[in-house]
């Protein structure tokens, strides 16, 4: 009976949007979205290094907050572990850079492709975990791999990489391939979410016994989806390797990257394709307005995430499309029905 | 590498296990009640070391007595985090709560580390370098005091568990929390007892860490995970099992750093974790529900 109700409200919910103001408007959305874009572009060529550097890192987090909403938004796969698809990442760039002198673009590339192919190596014992198993399971992963590289000699062990700095690209240019990345993780999102997989991933999200019931292949669509979040996820750290031009396994295999993910996400509004970026805004502007005082900036980053799960469970983007009344649900109402 | 290193660190190892089991203890009692993974309880484990640490420094008492006094405090701590962070959202599905002690622990973390600073910290006695003679090897003493403090910790908490109204409470609460609360037991005062409890438990747990290793406000991380292997270990949700896990776990990691060399230490726990869920994805003795 409740149910019922709840999926008739959401109907006329629905029915509402649908006669609302802005969704008739949809060309006023991709004007805005045109706009925005242009001026990012356009940037570099007025504004100075700091906020050329600002901007380029909120692209990385732009990047790895989507390739975490994939699964952990829409899959409902919430990994604790993608440090580890990062800092692999990370290494497979360095490594190719400094001892095959491969070039900037072939081994960022290369980066994408190996945390993917480490992610479908996992992916066969890690599915058998459900829920707070594959949470616990990824966490583990990631912090077994750590601990490996840390020790390693091979790959440097405590100390990292040196990347050779002739290699890598101007300031200017790591903008622009920031700017890609972060368009081609939402970009890659919108495509996923409007294959058949992608409305498989929703089902699985909801219900992953009744998604398999319906005839979806659960196994492979969470695979697909856990291999091109680590992609992503793979890519960032490739590239913010070659921008640091030296790594250690210690911070860049860090639970701290699986941490801002997850942050920006829940703030921004898990499930949703704007959420991430307005999550990356708001972490951006609070960690620029406390720089100074970074500890107490991750206490209150804690304090916003948790008052955020309790009051605002569809994030800030989720809670601002509800009073606008713009289509779409997310995550977290779309369990409640 | 000969057959002493083996034994003395299969020694090590065993009396070592004890002091794993009661830092998993409170982590597999809020898992077993609540099927909540509490993310914080790392850092609930490293707080009570650096309240040991500053309360005994600073009052000249043995840090273990001054456990005693941590365990209300611990307690205290614990209880409003359940009451009115997480029950709220226990309805919400397993997510929500987990994500919401996530937060708690960077939290907990940060707030270490504007405290107590970066340094590195551990909690000296009198006693702190004594070591004795087992079967030819040589072991600290407080390994042997931490092993036999988690028999005596963990046969109480079964005490309380098995004989008294509490206890009992708990138990139905985990059992069935709908049919426990028509029989009249209000599950969420239960759930923040349990949190409570497990939290508590911390307080003997994070002094024992403090001093038989040195802690910095991020060591939390290390120490859950030590958690979760041991409760995979012993089974999810038992008590005694604690035992059993954090034994197996103190054994493998003392036998294998013999042969790997202790770089490596950390890394063999998780792998036998990983390992035995792939095995057997409830745990090792997990009872076969969600």
């Amino acid at each position: 009976m409740y149910r019922l109700r709840r999926m008739s409200v959401e109907y006329q919910k629905s029915r509402a949007s649908q006669g609302s103001l802005l969704s008739h408007l949809s060309w006023l959305r991709w004007a805005l979205l045109a706009l925005v874009l242009l001026a990012l572009a356009l940037l570099p060529q007025v504004a100075d290094p700091y906020t050329i550097a600002l901007v380029y890192t909120m692209f990385i987090y732009v990047a790895l907050a989507q390739s975490w909403n994939l699964v952990g938004g829409y899959t409902g796969l919430i990994s604790l572990g993608h440090a580890a698809f990062f800092g692999l990442g990370a290494y497979t760039t360095a490594i190719l850079m400094t001892w095959a002198n491969v070039d900037f673009y072939p081994a960022i590339l290369a980066s994408g492709l190996v945390a993917s192919i480490f992610a479908v190596i996992i992916s066969f014992p890690i599915f058998r975990f459900r829920g707070i198993y594959f949470a616990i399971g990824t966490l583990v992963l990631s912090e077994a791999l750590r601990i490996w590289m840390i020790n390693w000699s091979l790959t440097g062990g405590a100390q990292g990489i040196n990347l050779p700095i002739a290699n890598t690209p101007d300031p200017i240019s790591f903008y622009y391939v920031g700017f890609a990345l972060a368009i081609i993780a939402t970009g890659v999102l919108v495509l996923v979410l409007h294959s058949k997989p992608g409305f498989g991933l929703r089902a699985i999200r909801d219900n992953e016994d009744a998604a398999q019931n319906m005839g979806v292949n659960t196994f492979m669509v969470k695979l697909t989806a856990f291999a091109i979040s680590a992609c992503i996820a793979g890519l960032a750290g490739g590239i913010y390797a070659a921008y640091l031009g030296t790594i250690e396994p210690y911070s860049i295999f860090s639970v701290d990257w699986t941490i801002t993910a997850i942050n920006t996400v829940i703030i921004g509004g898990m499930g949703t394709l704007i959420g991430p970026i307005i999550g990356t805004i708001f972490t951006t502007a609070l960690s620029e307005g406390l720089k100074n005082y970074q500890t107490i900036h991750l206490i209150i980053t804690g304090v916003i995430l948790i008052l955020v799960i309790r009051f605002l469970p569809a994030g800030i983007w989720g809670q601002l499309r509800n009073w606008l009344r713009l289509p779409g649900s997310t995550a977290r109402e779309a369990r409640k029905v | 590498m000969t057959s002493s290193t083996l034994l003395a660190g299969a020694i090590s190892g065993l009396l070592l296990g004890g002091l794993y089991a009661v830092t998993a203890l409170g982590l597999s009692m809020v898992f077993g009640v609540m099927r909540l993974v509490n993310i914080v309880h790392g850092e609930l484990l490293i707080l009570a070391a650096y309240l040991d640490f500053t309360i005994s420094g600073a009052l000249g008492i043995d840090p273990l007595l001054t456990a005693l006094l941590l365990i209300p405090v611990m307690f205290l701590i614990g209880y409003p985090i359940q009451r009115w962070l997480l029950n709220p959202l226990m309805h919400q599905g397993m997510e929500p709560p987990l994500l919401v002690t996530f937060g708690l622990s960077i939290i907990a973390q940060n707030l270490m580390l504007l405290i107590w600073k970066a340094d590195s910290r551990a909690i000296t006695t009198g006693y702190s370098d004594v070591g004795l003679q087992l079967f030819g090897v040589r072991v600290p003493l407080l390994y042997l005091v931490a092993f036999v403090l988690a028999f005596v910790l963990i046969g109480g908490i079964q005490f309380l568990l098995s004989h008294s109204y509490i206890g009992k409470a708990i138990r139905a609460a985990s059992q069935d929390a709908r049919t426990a609360q028509v029989m009249g037991i209000n599950p969420e005062a239960v759930y923040a007892l349990t949190y409570a409890i497990g939290a508590a438990t911390a307080a003997l747990g994070g002094t024992l860490i403090g001093m038989s290793f040195s802690f910095v406000p991020t060591s939390g991380l290390t120490w859950l995970l030590k958690g979760f292997v041991v409760v995979v270990l012993g089974g999810m949700g038992s008590i005694v099992g604690m035992l059993g896990g954090g034994l197996i776990l103190g054994v493998a990691e003392g036998v294998g750093a013999a042969i790997t060399g202790t770089g490596y230490r950390d890394m063999i726990g998780l792998l036998i974790f990983l390992a035995v869920l792939v095995i057997r994805p409830r745990g090792l003795f997990g009872r076969s529900r969600e």
